[in-house]
């Protein structure tokens, strides 16, 4: 796996997932996302106040194609946890409600589960990853 | 390789999330599948053909966007990435192309 190859976005996409415990490749950003389910799931770190890496797929269509070919996972997005694919949109939305994503993340579950994961928690976000920029 | 100016053309489409259909192109299975639109009929066929003992529930009418809940003997053990990626595995180069979104909920039976 952490062979060098001759793929350096590939190298970059793998040292932003093993150099971040937290990371989601999304849509957008926390901020704007671009897509219902990067929103959904971005929605539920910012919801439980994680401290999560983000990375922007869409400023080149090789990221994607990348990613996916590195995690063997089809769809945007994707969360990684301590270097692991948990899922995509589907899975984190069903860990977030049933508290298991509070727990692998070493958070607390918010009290009222009918919170709606919407709004950004001030202060915990990590600037917005650009692999495109780590390539320059 | 691809030169620099192409890598921006996913920033004009940017503002929909209809860009996830900008991917390259992959090739289509040949026959009845080379046609523009899924339907949930289809989806629940070939995910039930695909996995053995598989039943699924599909929903979904505008021909790009679907839900499906599958439960499957197959899925026992296995974690949720595990049981997804059967699932996709079904739809090999599809998803995010022809077939724009499949929500997901697996069971284990």
């Amino acid at each position: 796996m952490s062979d060098e190859t001759q793929n350096p976005l590939r190298d970059a996409i793998d040292d932003a997932i093993r150099s971040n415990p937290v990371i989601l490749f999304m849509k957008g950003t926390p901020e704007q996302p671009m897509c219902g389910f990067s929103a959904r799931t971005a929605g539920a770190l910012q919801t439980l106040e994680a401290s999560f890496a983000a990375v922007d797929v869409l400023p080149d269509p090789r990221i994607r194609q990348e990613l996916s070919a590195l995690s063997n996972w089809p769809t945007i997005p994707q969360l990684f946890v301590n270097g692991e694919l948990v899922g995509g949109a589907d899975i984190v939305a069903e860990m977030y409600e049933s508290g298991e994503l509070a727990e692998m993340l070493g958070v607390d579950q918010p009290d009222d589960e009918d919170v709606a994961p919407a709004q950004p928690a001030a202060g915990q976000q990590a600037p917005p990853l650009s692999i495109e920029n780590r390539l320059s | 390789m691809v030169s620099v100016a192409s890598l921006c053309i996913g920033r004009a489409g940017a503002a929909h999330c209809f860009i996830q259909c900008s991917d390259p192109p992959t090739a289509l299975p040949l026959g009845a599948m080379a046609i523009s639109t899924a339907t949930k009929e289809e989806l629940k066929a070939r995910i039930e053909a695909g996995i053995p003992g598989a039943r699924a529930e599909v929903s979904g009418d505008d021909g790009h966007h679907f839900e499906a809940v599958v439960a499957a003997p197959a899925f026992a053990g296995l974690s949720r990435i595990a049981q997804h990626r059967l699932v996709y595995d079904v739809f090999d180069g599809e998803l995010g192309d022809r077939i724009h979104a499949l929500s997901l909920q697996t069971k284990a039976e």
